[in-house]
């Protein structure tokens, strides 16, 4: 899935951004489950969800 | 399949009977000379359900543009329609929350579920430009009622279902395995039982299978793609829960850009918090994270 929203290399919001990203990824691996991931049309949902799952991170955290 | 889901739900005694003020508003409805007024006092019998009529029509959801102080001005700003929408799914999800046998976190999530379904049911219908997207959010908030039915009283199967989903089968196939039909189908049941319009019945048991439904399958395709895509912003039937099976054919028919997703998301959420506080149903107990 997408590329991770992050700032300075190797800070503490790097880090915590780092972590809200990989929630939503395992998140989404789940609801849609890996395989259906590679189905463009489920990619595309799930690549819109993430952008909602890292601006209210409490869905997934 | 059909009969089996009403083998099951006629065999409950203790399911929900249609609240009284949903079914004389459905009368109220079907009379051409029934007034704003006649419309507001039956809602004024119910104070809980007048609270919900005002709240709603005071909100933004509802484009609310000037204080709404009375029901009859409620009535005349919301229209007839979509108070009776509003009167079904207030009462109809407060009367199954009271009967409901599963317990409160769970019936919790299944509401939201419910409720982000409705919302972005009547979303995408207001896009596609149908005139009735307000019967969109009913039957999307009401789609998955079958499943408090299946989980509360027949609950002893719910285990073999969830092995099935765990290993790739559907949810539809394995309910259809387990018990001879599916929560689609004891949800248009129920639904029969609660004399609802025979539209709302089919898309409620066609919201798996879209092609099948008979008197609407457009709305059927919205409300399995409104299904499918809130499961991505975690408002699924269960924290856990896999997301059904995506229609191709129906996601056609609604004919949603990809590049439009994220605003439809936003929105969805948005109407969420919007009317939850309104349609929130009073929990027996108090589910942690509910308040």
């Amino acid at each position: 899935m997408g590329s991770d929203t992050t700032s300075s290399p190797g800070g503490e919001g790097d880090s915590l951004a780092r972590d809200r990203a990989e929630a939503a990824d395992v998140f989404l691996a789940r609801v849609y489950s890996k395989r259906l991931l590679e189905d463009d049309l489920i990619a595309a949902i799930a690549a819109s969800a993430r952008v909602i799952l890292l601006e209210r991170p409490e869905v997934v955290l | 399949m059909s009969d089996r889901a009403a083998e099951i739900v006629s065999g409950i005694s203790e399911l929900p009977p249609v609240p009284h003020v949903a079914l004389r508003m459905n009368q109220l409805l079907h009379d051409r000379r029934a007034t704003a007024r006649d419309v507001s006092q039956l809602l004024a019998s119910d104070p809980s359900v007048a609270s919900n009529v005002l709240s709603l029509a005071n909100s933004a959801f509802y484009g609310a543009n000037q204080r709404v102080g009375t029901l009859t001005h409620a009535v005349l700003v919301l229209g007839f329609n979509t108070v009776r929408n509003v009167v079904s799914a207030s009462s109809l999800m407060r009367a199954l929350s009271s009967y409901s046998r599963v317990p409160d976190e769970e019936h919790f999530q299944f509401w939201r579920h419910s409720l982000a379904c409705g919302t972005l049911s009547k979303l995408l219908a207001v896009r596609i430009g149908l005139a009735d997207c307000e019967e969109l959010f009913l039957m999307g908030l009401l789609h998955d009622v079958g499943e408090i039915v299946l989980r509360g009283w027949c609950s002893e199967s719910a285990a073999a279902i969830e092995a099935r989903t765990d290993d790739g089968q559907s949810r539809n196939e394995a309910e259809l395995e387990v018990l001879g039909t599916t929560h689609a189908l004891v949800g248009g049941a129920l639904m029969e039982r609660w004399q609802l319009p025979a539209g709302h019945v089919d898309v409620v048991r066609n919201h798996h299978t879209p092609s099948l439904a008979r008197e609407s399958e457009l709305h059927a395709a919205i409300v399995h793609v409104a299904d499918a895509l809130v499961y991505a912003l975690g408002h699924g039937i269960t924290l856990q829960a896999i997301a059904p099976r995506l229609d191709r054919e129906a996601w056609a028919a609604v004919g949603i850009e990809p590049e439009h997703l994220t605003d439809l998301f936003r929105a969805t959420l948005a109407g969420v918090e919007q009317i939850e506080s309104f349609l929130k149903p009073a929990w027996r107990g108090s589910p942690v994270g509910c308040e």
